[in-house]
């Protein structure tokens, strides 16, 4: 009886397994190809193909069912040379998708049959992802129970405070009932013996108002942590981080210029012309939310992206900065990210992994000297050739490396002017 | 030998024991301690309220520093411009033009607004070179008093807004209503070749149309006489360079005459000195008032006005032998000798010499012309191959014009760029007239006195939201273009003519069409012609493109007798070989004339540079800069000489009434050392109704006084009585303050000498610095610079500076320097960075020699004021600046007190409206000027602080542009090259006076400048170690000429040994 339970269950055991062995196997075996697929779409067709949409071109879901694609060679001659295909071929369909695209497929010379066949292979795989709701939950609803806390600890406070007066009040009729002598009335820390206690406690309390009021005052207008919510949730950490965007990218004026520039609306537009939701590159984000997010730029632009029209006035977001710097101070982004060759996250804090950017330095001044104290000067600039004195002694080794300070830059001109 | 006496004006000249007292204070005024005072004053304050206001402002400033840091918020652009990064200025080459003046410019704009002028270097009209106009001209287009839109006049009289397009319907309804209206336009000069094109096609359509051109201060005389001699009515090219020898009657060439940027770089080239170049030409001024020109003059001859035109007539006797003045002499007999002197020294320069007069008398012009005639100065100083095209107004079409108006012979009326209510003599008679006119359009940008009588206002674009060209000097094309978008709903005015005219053309492409009919004619892509153009701002191939148009603004009498033919690109000219003979008729005029001017004062009537003909008048940065001789800010005045003014017991600042024509006008008197005795003058401009917030009524307005009575405009007046009104008011003049001469030892601040004396020894004039720099009387230890990077240093040049106050403007631009006001002033709170000291020099103050000497924070390596400076604010930098940090300033002044060239400034109040708490403004001062209005303050440079109320601030040598050529180098792996880095004022200077540079690169040009023998420190002897230095003047004098042989110095007068 038990045995037969016993030999029942293995062989369960061993169906499931190898059923599971197998689909694995199988499994494995067909996504080879679409992985590979996936990955060659990713790299030259994504640009402009979005699954299961138009954009800059054609929805690619049931492409090899359409016009003469479904002959495969005509499709592979366009893929890989489209121009030369519309040229010799005289095919109708593809001169009409060329008029309503409005411009020529850049021809993919590279892509072997093999790729392509495995691009398709992907591309006729593929299905709309089911909508995953990760962490969907509203996150707008408040777990702060701080009030809460405020209020018990109040009424309890009042409570103490009654029972208080109560005991006193009592403790007093009672001393009445018993005819017992009054208290003394000189309250304890008045009398001799604790004086020098009270004198350290007083002085004590004297230093830490003094520090306090020192900090306090010299962290005015510093805003350390600062990190405001902004009218788009923008994301750095899905940005610069998880999809590797450089920073200079959008931020253009950090070589160039004084200002690192917030990116014009149009900056925005070049990618989400395209990318309208939420990738899944990004499950840890909760889709609904961000994709709303992103419907918020189209708002600001004028866009229609059903249409991919620019239809209404476009409105500038009006971003609140994060970083201020202090009144009458000159700073030009250029001269550290392109001249001292400084990486943004020295400054701005690792950026890439921020979804709302917080302010990470105090940006006074004793932080900016402090580096321009103990900077080296990359002192192979051309620039540079006019400090002879400094060369030398680099040479004679009088000195092992120059530092920012040493050309001026603790002078007070060199920033406030 | 004995001290030359140097003196900035008559107080010095003759010190009062206040004056003296006053000089030696900190700060020439008391402070106003007494409005504590309880018994005189409202201000009743006690300890109680002391302590209740300073708890109130202990809790304000606690609760406001408390709160939280309000939330700042960024706006990107919605689609970013290919060529604007913000940050990073934006360059476009513009023209500036504005009536006849006019400039090859470089705009700089910064996040699309234009914040500062730079001169084109390429233009080989004004050669990079800027004026004060110019460099001033960028706040005019952020003037408050500009019109929002179009204006139509209400039946109440009043102004309301009017769309565009009902006005187009009202006048294009006008204009066609009855094909037999007569239509006249009236403007100033018009540079513009494609504006005159614009005319032209306006006339096709309505034929009726006439256009009438004048100039508010006319060279009328001078078209005509060169009309009569020449045969053709232009302003020929004068070549200052390739003089040897100027004789200048009255003609400001420097400052104001014709093409004064122009004729500036030519001059000082020429006057330039160094080891190997010791020859420079020699300068004769004949004048009357003391003209800026005057100032640098070598020679100067002060005659009355009436005794200037003989004295053509005596130049022209003695260098021909001729008889013409009829034995009539001018001035004494040293100033004949003198003239018979500048006579023979033209002689000697035959067809190197140049004679000018300002005269607007085409007699005197005439014999001007047969002057430089008789010496064969045509073809070689004066030439009329490429006219001068910056005067071609003629007072007969002022007159036709008025009097058109006045028997109502015009249907229509338009007026552009010109203000004649205002500055044609006859302009009281105009406004009237004007408004019986059925239709009278006005392109003013602001509300003028003129506008203000026509029924439209159509307002015309700023000069730098317009497209335009311009053709200052025939061949020499230049092209403007916008560089911010119109900041108002204003329309060029040629925009307007082509939609009246229904061209169905904007007037951008009606200028690449004119282009390219005429000069890119031959282009096969004119587009891209214009365009390349249009980067360098300029086309200089001689090319010609007036054709017909010339005829109808700039008639060209064909001389056939006895002529040479000669062709040009488009047209024959016919220029006459030999001057009119007939001199003699003229001179005879002349004398006619001169006989009428009796024993009355005689005044003349002058432009100055910093109003011009009024039509600068609300811009308050040219208001408040110092005029470059007398140093008077925001006013006019009569001038005087010292003698006459002691003769007649008038005191500076006396308000007298000036009647002429029985017309009076109150006006204070300046004593003007070098103003001829007996007579008088008194600058035009000034006295603006509806100029705007800066510029009404500031000063008086004296076009009425012009003598209407001959040909053409008489800027001199005869005739005049002058009566004391018995007030006195404080003319708000700069010229006593901050004054090096306090007395404490005997300093030499301005070294010069004569051309004879520097042929011999390259270091006459400074043979005493050996010795100075050997006898240091200093505390401060020796200063050994250890030759790292910079050390920034300037040299300026005292013999090329010709005080005409570009670089004071420039810096002002440049670095957010505030207006304080004429009662600011008055109390010597100027804020001006960079000043131009003028001193007077020798002993006779009715024709003193004069010295320009700019004076900014000479950068001391052992500076006095940062010894004194109880919380380090001012310190010395690895560089060489004395530097300054604004926001350590607590305002105790020592800096001020300490400095020995007196050129730190404080804030008294909040000029600028830097405070964050409300604005802590003079209640009588800048609020009024408009300086604090959000539009005003776009011309605001965002690299330069703006300095709030209670610090002390001063020159930083441009430090936001060294810093930005620093950083282009080391962005492009480069060393700094000399000349990569240049101030504003060496920038603006159209007399390359100020170079700046690298004192350790000795292949820098400062470098070598600072080595000269010529160079010297001010004050050196207690060894600050200035690192501006200057160069010695040399004056091109006979040795014995030299004014320094009365033992006076300036030191004696206050007593100190």
């Amino acid at each position: 009886m038990l045995n037969l339970k016993l030999f029942r269950f293995h062989r369960l055991l061993l169906v499931i397994s190898l059923s599971v062995t197998c689909f694995l196997f199988n499994a494995s075996f067909v996504k080879a190809d679409v992985i590979a697929g996936k990955a060659l779409f990713e790299a030259n067709c994504q640009r402009c193909h979005i699954m299961g949409r138009e954009s800059t071109g054609p929805n690619l879901v049931g492409v090899t069912t359409r016009g003469n694609w479904t002959d495969s060679t005509s499709l592979y001659k366009w893929i890989k040379n489209s121009q030369g295909y519309l040229a010799s071929s005289g095919d109708t369909y593809a001169a009409e998708l060329y008029k309503k695209y409005g411009s020529i497929m850049p021809a993919f010379a590279n892509l072997s049959d093999a790729d392509i066949s495995n691009i398709l292979m992907f591309v006729n795989g593929w299905e709309p992802p089911t909508l995953v709701e990760n962490g969907g939950s509203d996150e707008t609803a408040s777990n702060d129970n701080t009030a809460l806390y405020i209020i018990i600890i109040a009424i309890l406070g009042l409570v103490a405070f009654i029972l208080s007066r109560s005991v006193k009040q009592l403790q007093g009729m009672v001393r009445q009932k018993h005819d017992d002598p009054e208290p003394d009335p000189i309250p304890w820390y008045k009398k001799r013996n604790y004086r020098p206690i009270v004198g350290v406690l007083a002085l004590l309390l004297f230093s830490w108002l003094s520090i306090a009021m020192y900090n306090s005052a010299t962290s005015l207008g510093r805003q350390t942590g600062y990190a405001p919510d902004q009218p788009i949730a923008f994301s750095h950490k899905i940005h610069a981080g998880i999809n590797k965007i450089d920073c200079r990218y959008c931020h253009v004026g950090a070589e160039r210029g004084k200002a690192a520039v917030i990116p014009s609306l149009s900056v925005c537009m070049n990618c989400h012309y395209n990318i309208q939701e939420l990738s899944e590159n990004t499950p840890e984000y909760p889709k609904s939310v961000y994709d709303k997010e992103i419907k918020k730029i189209y708002e600001y632009a004028g866009f229609d992206a059903a249409t991919l029209k620019y239809t209404k006035e476009a409105t500038p977001i009006k971003w609140v900065k994060v970083h201020n710097l202090p009144d009458h101070v000159y700073f030009n982004h250029s001269q550290h990210v392109k001249v001292a060759g400084l990486e943004c996250q020295s400054c701005h804090g690792m950026v890439q992994e921020m979804d709302v950017v917080e302010q990470v330095n105090n940006l006074s001044m004793g932080w900016c000297l402090n580096c321009h104290r103990q900077t080296e000067v990359n002192f192979t600039n051309g620039f540079y050739k006019d400090y002879e004195d400094l060369h030398n002694k680099l040479e004679s080794g009088e000195i092992k490396a120059v530092h920012a300070e040493d050309i001026g830059a603790t002078d007070c001109q060199r920033c406030h002017y | 030998m004995a001290e030359k006496k140097y003196w900035k004006g008559l107080e010095e000249f003759n010190p009062s024991a206040e004056f003296v007292e006053l000089a030696q204070q900190e700060f020439p005024e008391e402070l106003p301690v007494d409005m504590f005072n309880d018994n005189d004053s409202k201000l009743t304050s006690n300890r109680r309220d002391f302590l209740k206001m300073m708890g109130f402002s202990l809790t304000a400033a606690t609760i406001a520093a408390g709160c939280e840091i309000p939330v700042k918020r960024v706006a990107p652009y919605v689609f970013k411009p290919e060529d604007i990064t913000p940050g990073i200025a934006t360059w476009y080459a513009s023209s500036f033009i504005n009536g006849s003046d006019y400039c090859s410019i470089l705009v700089k704009t910064r996040e699309g607004r234009p914040i500062k002028i730079e001169g084109n270097k390429d233009s080989r009209v004004t050669f990079g070179a800027t004026s004060a106009r110019a460099q001033a001209s960028i706040l005019s287009l952020y003037d408050t008093a500009r019109l929002r839109s179009a204006m139509s006049r209400t039946s109440a009289g009043e102004y309301a807004e009017a769309s565009w397009a009902d006005i187009d319907k009202a006048t294009t309804g006008k204009l066609t209503a009855n094909p037999g209206q007569q239509i006249r336009i009236l403007t100033t000069t018009v540079l513009s070749p494609s504006t005159k094109k614009v005319f032209a096609k306006f006339t096709e359509k309505y034929p009726n149309t006439k256009v009438y051109s004048y100039d508010a201060i006319s060279y009328s005389g001078m078209l005509m006489a060169n009309e009569v001699s020449k045969g053709i009515k232009a302003i020929p090219q004068y070549n200052f360079g390739k003089a040897k020898v100027i004789v200048s009657f009255e003609a400001d060439f420097l400052g104001t005459w014709i093409s004064p940027t122009e004729f500036t770089r030519g001059y000082v080239q020429n006057r330039k000195l160094n080891k190997d170049k010791r020859e420079m030409s020699r300068h004769y001024q004949i004048e009357s008032r003391l003209t800026m020109t005057g100032s640098n003059a070598d020679y100067r001859i002060a005659l009355k006005p009436a005794d200037l035109s003989l004295a053509v007539l005596n130049l022209y006797d003695t260098i021909t032998g001729g008889n013409i003045s009829g034995g009539m002499k001018a001035g004494d007999d040293a100033k004949q000798q003198k003239i018979n002197e500048a006579a023979e020294w033209l002689k000697k320069h035959e067809g190197e010499s140049l004679v000018v007069s300002a005269s607007n008398d085409a007699n005197v012009q005439l014999v001007v012309n047969a002057i430089n005639e008789a010496l064969g100065n045509y073809g070689n100083t004066i030439s009329f191959d490429n006219v001068n095209m910056m005067r071609q107004g003629s007072d007969a079409d002022l007159k036709t014009f008025i009097n058109e108006i006045k028997g109502k012979q015009a249907d229509i009326v338009m007026i552009y760029d010109c203000n004649p209510v205002y500055d044609a003599a006859m302009g009281f008679e105009l406004e009237a007239a004007l408004k019986e006119i059925p239709l009278t359009i006005s392109f003013s940008g602001t509300l003028d006195e003129t506008a203000n009588c026509c029924t439209f206002i159509c307002p015309d674009h700023h000069y730098l939201e317009s497209w335009n060209d311009a053709e200052p000097k025939q061949g020499y094309l230049s092209l403007a273009q916008p560089t911010i978008q119109n900041l108002f709903d204003t329309r060029q005015m040629q925009d307007s003519l082509l939609t009246w005219a229904g061209a169905g053309i904007t007037y951008h492409d009606f200028i690449m069409q004119s282009w390219g009919e005429t000069v890119f004619a031959g282009e096969l892509n004119k587009t891209t012609a214009f365009n390349k153009a249009l980067q360098g701002g300029l086309l200089q191939p001689n090319k010609r493109m007036l054709g017909d148009i010339e005829s109808a603004l700039l008639p060209i009498a064909i001389n056939n007798t006895d002529s040479t033919t000669r062709l040009t690109d488009q047209r024959i000219i016919t220029i006459s070989t030999t001057v009119n003979t007939n001199v003699s008729e003229a001179a005879n005029k002349i004398i006619d004339w001169a006989k009428k001017a009796g024993d009355a004062i005689q005044i003349t009537l002058y432009e100055k540079i910093t109003a011009g003909d009024g039509r600068y008048a609300n811009n308050p940065w040219l208001q408040e800069m110092p005029d470059p001789v007398s140093k008077v800010t925001w006013d006019n005045y009569i001038n005087v000489s010292p003698k006459w003014a002691d003769e007649n017991k008038l005191k500076h600042g006396d308000v007298v009434t000036v009647s002429v024509n029985n017309i009076p006008v109150n006006i204070p008197v300046a004593i003007q050392p070098g103003q001829a005795y007996g007579s008088a003058s008194i600058a035009l401009g000034y006295g603006r109704r509806m100029a705007g917030k800066v510029g009404n009524d500031v000063g008086v307005n004296v076009f009425s006084m012009i003598d209407t009575s001959g040909d053409t405009m008489n800027y001199t007046v005869f005739g005049a009585s002058l009566n004391e009104t018995g007030k006195n008011v404080q003319l708000a003049q700069t010229q006593t303050h901050f004054s090096l001469n306090d007395g404490l030892a005997k300093r030499k601040i301005v070294k010069e000498t004569t051309l004879t004396e520097y042929k011999k020894n390259s270091k006459a004039g400074n043979t005493d610095r050996a010795k100075i720099l050997e006898s240091l009387d200093t505390f401060y230890p020796d200063y050994q610079a250890t030759k790292n990077g910079f050390n920034w240093g300037m040299s300026i040049d005292l013999n090329s500076c010709i005080g005409c106050g570009a670089c004071h403007i420039a810096c002002v631009a440049e670095n957010n320097i505030p207006v304080v006001g004429k009662d600011q002033i008055q109390r010597s709170r100027e804020m001006h960075w960079i000043r131009i000291d003028r001193y007077y020099a020798g002993e006779d103050p009715e024709n003193p020699e004069v010295v320009f000497q700019p004076m900014l924070c000479q950068h001391c390596e052992n500076a006095p004021c940062e010894n004194v400076c109880p919380v380090g604010a001012t310190n010395h930098s690895t560089e060489g600046f004395n530097q300054m940090a604004y926001n350590r300033c607590i305002g105790t002044r020592y800096c001020a007190n300490n400095c020995p060239y007196k050129v730190r400034r404080f804030n008294w109040y909040d000029y600028a409206g830097a405070d964050t708490f409300g604005k802590m403004n003079d209640p009588n001062g800048t609020t009024d000027l408009g300086m604090l209005e959000d539009l005003t303050r776009m011309v605001l440079n965002p690299d330069v602080t703006v300095r709030s109320r209670g610090v002390i601030e001063k020159c930083s040598f441009c430090v936001q542009r060294i810093q930005e050529s620093k950083l282009t180098a080391k962005k492009e792996n480069r060393q700094l090259k000399d000349g990569d880095i240049r101030t504003a004022c060496q920038a603006a200077c159209p007399a390359e006076a100020i170079v700046f540079g690298n004192m350790f690169d000795e292949k820098s040009k400062v470098y070598k400048l600072n080595n000269d023998d010529r160079t010297y420190g001010i004050i050196e002897e207690n060894h600050w170690l200035p690192s501006v230095l200057y160069m010695t003047k040399v004056r091109n004098k006979e040795a014995g000429d030299h004014v320094h042989d009365k033992a006076l110095d300036i030191m004696d007068l206050y007593n100190y040994q």
